[in-house]
């Protein structure tokens, strides 16, 4: 469900809070303590560990701590290298990008990293996993000029060269550079018989130690890990699928990080002494199909945007943990906003024909009532509160609401058999990629319930917005791409085909007895796993 | 009524304490065991056929998953399980295919995963074992205890708190008292921690196995798996024993001038046994799905932890499985439990052979 | 659902005290509990009339029981959760009733081939994991669950759990059919040229009633525990809709806000559930 897109810019303004929240890295006077051992309870047990196959949150979480890749996005948004040696150099034309790698570097099985690793998992990507999106369908060689370096050549400019190897796209980046020698040489046919899928050797601080179907993955300090760190001996992620039971095993020591719990329990374990960091990067939303008889009318949609109270969602229903938002884009510096006005939203309606009959009831248009469906996803009672929250605000206009809670919303979304469907979604960086899959006209999902050729759910098309997106496309100043962003989105939000509502709080959890993390909004909580330690 | 159950609509399987005493040919025995078979294996095709049938009824099939947003099957191994397992071909073909070589032990391959099916469930039947065995035992135990010294002070006012106690006990859902104490034990547990682990089956921290670990992460989960099942059979014992109390083979003992304490624990708490042990064999269909509440709660890595999480993710071939493997087991274990109950030698099959489907 | 499904109480002989008040005691709880749930449109609050400004509100005479995490009064919560949960038991109890007597018809069959078939769907059914295939069924009825406010979901979900529960009730019945038919009693109506119609109806029929009545309270007890089960589980109703076991999975995400939320439909469901059992007891051993 959750898709996250990686790009340049960062949300700055994110970031302040956060920035301050890193107190606790190297407050210590007598620095880093050795030993011990972190528990992170995970819902579900992983498939397996190859990060190619397995793509779930979960999965990313513990390979993150096995594999490293060439460079990493910083909680600033910075990119930073890590089995890089420096960021790569670009030819004048943008054509060729030449990375140089580290020296010294050692796999976990004792064997040095060189550019054939690189080589080799970049084909990977381009030929075995088949990735065209972020660019890689743009390169035409990889080359390995010496043992420590790479050499791309790309069919014209690709502004992600350098997310490509962040580390930080599900969407096509790399997710970890794999070794050739322990993966095998017989070329990356089928993804499942590469001899590293089930013995990972990677060159970051762990390396598996054991794994118990359905019970726990562990992870022994790699003794080759180029340092600093790691200063824990290992790492267990126990298999836990009920929540409450997580928070509790924080909050008694047996366990001392927890990753995207649920926000209501954050201020039960903020009193129990836990750092709690909210990463607001996911939209809640409420997609409205664009194509039904009701939903058509712009009105429509307008009213209920306009009688859906942002900072009561916030307060009430996710606990004061998220901020309301009115559009895509949210995490820029001067995001847009909008209003509450249910006599507005009532006005609308009457324009639009819909008439308020007796209180409490639908309004009536020709005989038909103003009757729609919520489709919300199960298993979330956040999302159970927020749908029952809009059905109300809803009702208090006149729109009537039925709920149906699905267990496969992402197909009915796709498929277009929905009125009104509740959901998230995030992204980390350029809100641009984002907006072009989610909103262009062509960019519809096909009738086959997958989100490959593309998110367009609520089947908006106005050609005034793709022309204005693609004016943003060739911007490659980015103060003035923010320019040209907004203005596309003032065309969407004045047709608003989806009402956003607020960011839907995923938070992490670090024990009082953690010590050396930093929250890092772009990336799994353990990408800096090498610097925890236990105090 | 109870004589009349054994008695129930003739069927030929198990042997029979009359025609043990009788000392029947080897050819009936042979006959009533190949009866025996046969009718278990019929029932287990029983079993299988409606949890196939079922499947089917899943929207888009037992392989919808292969399409939808869960799948992580490659198109060759599409094609390669569509080959195997005659998917494309009609539904009995496919039940034919799927029962072949599930009898070799394959079940096919996890939709979500990939792995084989037979190797995700191989990994979660000893935890599960474990847990049972647990609750099985400690349930048995406290049962047959109490329920005798209840017997025994029939009428008094530890009996009557006993029967109000468990008589609420018997009807709350295993993993209400389950969030409930947990809730408590890190409550009171204050910084030290509860006194019990409270998730998982070991704490990992050594590579071999550690009993007394593995026991300290049993209690939570066997307390709150054995509490309605003690509850239940402490009741079922009491009213057994009290019974037998009137019996004559006590009267007897007592006028050869046995004490008392002999009488109730030698004569009628060994005639006990063999029904609770056979109760309690019937009973498994119902404390082994019952398991998947308590192993869900305490992140117990069982097979009822698998099959909730395979049903979330659409992977039919391991529900279909296990739900099939759990069947078998409970056949063959009431059966046996029937056969148990019988070489213990009580009078009292009947309530099995009720229980069992009466044969 | 660690529940050992009731039965065997059915075949053990009785001794000892008789549990007249237990039996009285779960009659006024179940008596209070369905005239509640009856009337709990009366409730000055409505089941779904959320105010968020109003979350979690401790007890008061306002609301006897607080409010939950959207400020609904959960008394009227309880109240209505009980209108699903016990129209999922009584749904299932009647479907196990009638798929017992069914099967057990055709157990007496006097036709040994028919009688041993039935017998062998019985012992899977006995067999049968059946909380396994109700996790199954969801895949199946995710969308009728939310059918209909609930209701048509309470129906499918009392359909389902009743068409596992009814093995250990066909045997009994079973017997009964058997011997009657063995009876003088039998043989005196045949002697009297008794029309087939009037034995069936007026001493067959009401002979497998009085028979089968004292178990089902089991079977409805069993069946609000798997629903509780189901629904806590993720399985059965979602949580807009009001039931006992959709209450208490919601309460177990609020615990810390209220572990009044968990609580207080727990109650209600083990109270209700051990009212059954009185009553199926003593109507068992009255009938004995």
């Amino acid at each position: 469900m959750h898709i996250r897109l990686v790009s340049r810019i960062l949300p700055l303004i994110l970031l302040v809070p956060l920035a301050a929240s890193c107190s606790s890295g190297g407050s210590g006077a007598q620095g880093p303590a050795r030993g011990g051992t972190v528990t992170l309870p995970i819902v579900e047990d992983p498939e397996n560990l190859n990060p190619y196959l397995e793509q779930t949150n979960e999965t990313n979480l513990i390979t993150k701590t096995i594999y490293q890749d060439l460079v990493d996005l910083s909680p600033t948004g910075k990119y930073v290298p890590v089995l890089a040696a420096a960021l790569p150099n670009v030819s004048a034309n943008g054509k060729v990008v030449t990375w140089t790698l580290k020296k010294g570097i050692r796999w976990s099985d004792g064997t040095p990293f060189t550019s054939a690793d690189v080589v080799y998992t970049a084909k990977l990507l381009i030929t075995g996993l088949g990735v065209s999106g972020l660019g890689w369908n743009l390169i035409t060689s990889v080359t390995a000029p010496t043992a420590y370096s790479v050499r791309l050549t790309y069919s014209k400019f690709d502004p992600a060269y350098l997310d490509q190897f962040s580390g930080m796209a599900p969407d096509g980046g790399t997710q970890g550079i794999f070794s050739k020698d322990a993966c095998g040489t017989s070329g990356p046919q089928d993804l499942s018989d590469l001899r590293c899928t089930s013995k990972p050797v990677g060159t970051g601080p762990f390396i598996l130690s054991s794994w118990r179907r359905g019970e726990a993955v562990t992870l022994a300090k790699n003794r080759y890990y180029a340092g600093p760190g790691p200063y824990l001996d290992k790492i267990i992620f126990p298999e836990v699928p009920s929540a409450f039971v997580d928070n509790e095993m924080l909050q008694s020591n047996q366990a001392q990080a927890l990753w995207s719990i649920d926000y209501h329990s954050v201020k039960q374990l903020r009193a129990s002494g836990a750092t709690v960091v909210a990463n607001n990067l996911w939209a809640s939303r409420m997609e409205i199909n664009n194509t039904q008889p009701i939903t058509s009318d712009v009105r429509v949609r307008q009213a209920m945007s306009l009688a859906l109270n942002r900072a009561s969602i916030v307060k009430y229903i996710f606990d004061g943990e998220s901020t309301p938002i009115y559009s895509n884009l949210f995490s820029i510096g001067n995001a847009p906003t909008g209003t509450y006005d249910p006599a507005a939203a009532g006005k609308l309606l009457t324009q639009a024909g819909w008439i308020q009959g007796a209180k409490g009831q639908p309004r009536v248009k020709d005989g038909q009532p103003l009757k729609l469906n919520l489709l919300i996803p199960s298993q979330s009672s956040g999302y159970a509160a927020l749908g029952q929250y809009v059905q109300s605000e809803l009702a208090a206009v006149g729109i009537g609401i039925s709920i149906t809670v699905s267990s496969d919303e992402d197909t009915r979304i796709l498929k277009g058999q929905y009125n009104l469907a509740l959901r998230d979604d995030g992204f980390v960086g350029d809100p641009i990629g984002y907006m072009e899959r989610y909103y262009l006209t062509d960019s519809k999902p096909a009738s086959d319930g997958t989100w490959d050729s593309g998110w367009n759910v609520d089947r908006y098309e106005s050609p005034q917005f793709d022309a204005a997106i693609k004016k943003a496309q060739v911007q490659p100043d980015n103060a003035k791409r923010d320019q040209a962003l907004l203005a596309a989105n003032a065309i969407w939000q004045r047709d608003m085909p989806a009402v956003f509502l607020a960011t839907y709080p995923y938070p992490d959890v670090y024990s009082a007895a953690l010590h050396g993390w930093q929250p890092n909004p772009n990336s799994p909580m353990t990408w800096d796993v090498a610097q925890w330690y236990l105090r | 009524m109870v004589s009349q159950v054994a008695e129930a609509p003739a069927d030929s399987s198990a042997g029979r304490p009359a025609d043990r005493r009788a000392g029947v040919a080897w050819a009936v025995r042979v006959r009533q065991f190949v009866m025996a078979t046969l009718s278990v294996a019929m029932t287990l095709l029983i079993i299988c056929v409606a949890t196939f049938g079922l499947m089917q009824l899943v929207p888009g099939g037992p392989l919808a998953a292969l399409g939808g947003s869960h799948g992580k099957a490659s198109h060759q191994q599409i094609q390669l399980l569509t080959h195997e397992f005659l998917l494309n071909k009609p539904a009995y073909l496919q039940f034919w295919a799927w029962l072949r070589s599930s009898l070799q032990g394959h079940f096919g391959y996890s939709l979500v995963s990939g792995s084989p099916v037979a190797q995700l469930i191989q990994a979660r039947i000893l935890p599960s074992v474990e847990l049972f065995v647990a609750i099985a035992s400690v349930s048995v135990a406290i049962a047959w205890v109490l329920g005798l010294w209840l017997a025994k002070h029939e009428g008094g006012w530890v009996d009557r708190l006993v029967l109000s106690v468990t008589g609420v006990a018997q009807g709350i859902p295993a993993f209400w008292i389950g969030v409930l104490i947990i809730y408590v034990l890190v409550k009171t547990g204050g910084p030290s921690g509860p006194i019990l682990p409270i998730a998982g089956s070991e704490s990992y921290q050594s590579s071999g196995i550690a009993l007394g670990d593995l026991f300290s992460h049993l209690i939570l989960p066997t307390f709150v798996g054995a509490t309605v099942v003690t509850s239940y059979y402490i009741r079922v014992v009491r009213d057994l024993a009290v019974d037998a109390l009137q019996d004559d083979y006590v009267h007897v003992a007592r006028a050869k001038g046995l004490s008392e304490m002999r009488v109730v624990n030698m004569h009628v708490g060994k005639n006990i046994i063999g029904p609770l042990l056979g109760l309690m064999g019937a009973d498994l269909p119902s404390i082994l799905t019952g398991l998947v509440a308590v192993e869900e709660i305490f992140s117990w890595p069982g097979l009822g932890q698998l099959l909730a999480s395979s049903s979330a993710r659409q992977d039919y071939p391991v529900v279909l499985a296990i739900t099939v493997i759990s069947g078998a087991i409970a056949i063959v274990s009431m059966r046996l439990s029937r056969l148990l109950a019988d070489w213990i030698g009580t009078g009292r099959r009947e309530v099995l052979s009720a229980r069992t489907g009466g044969q | 659902m660690t529940q050992p499904s009731a039965l065997t109480g059915e075949l053990i002989s009785v001794g000892g005290t008789k549990p007249q008040f237990a039996a009285k005691a779960g009659a006024i709880w179940l008596a209070i509990i369905v005239a509640a749930a009856v009337l709990a449109p009366l409730s000055p609050y409505g089941v779904n009339a959320i105010s968020v400004q109003s979350a979690f509100l401790p007890v008061s005479l306002h609301h006897l029981l607080g409010t939950d995490d959207v400020g609904r009064d959960m008394l009227t919560r309880v109240l209505y959760g009980g209108r699903l949960s016990l129209l999922v038991a009584i749904v299932s109890a009647l479907v196990g009733a009638a798929l017992a007597i069914a099967v057990a018809a055709v157990e007496a069959n006097k036709n040994k081939l028919l009688a041993r078939s039935a017998q062998r769907i019985n012992e899977s059914f006995n067999a049968f994991p059946a909380q396994f295939a109700l996790i199954v069924a969801y895949g199946i009825f995710a969308f009728g669950y939310s059918a209909g406010a609930g209701v048509i979901g309470a129906l499918i979900m009392g359909t389902l759990i009743g068409a596992f529960s009814w093995p250990f009730m066909t045997p009994i019945i079973a017997l009964r059919i058997i011997d009657f038919y063995g009876s003088p009693r039998m043989n005196s109506l045949i002697a009297i040229g008794a029309p087939r119609r009037h034995i069936f109806f007026r001493h067959l029929l009401p002979m497998v009633i009085a028979t089968i009545w004292p178990l089902l309270p089991y079977v409805a007890g069993d069946a609000l525990v798997t629903e509780g089960t189901l629904s806590f589980l993720g399985f059965g109703f979602q949580p807009p809709i009001a039931s006992w076991g959709t209450m208490m999975a919601t309460g177990e995400s609020y615990i810390y806000q209220s572990p009044l939320l968990i609580i207080a439909p727990g109650i209600a469901l083990a109270a209700t559930v051990a009212s059954l059992l009185a009553i199926g007891e003593a109507a068992r051993r009255a009938n004995s």
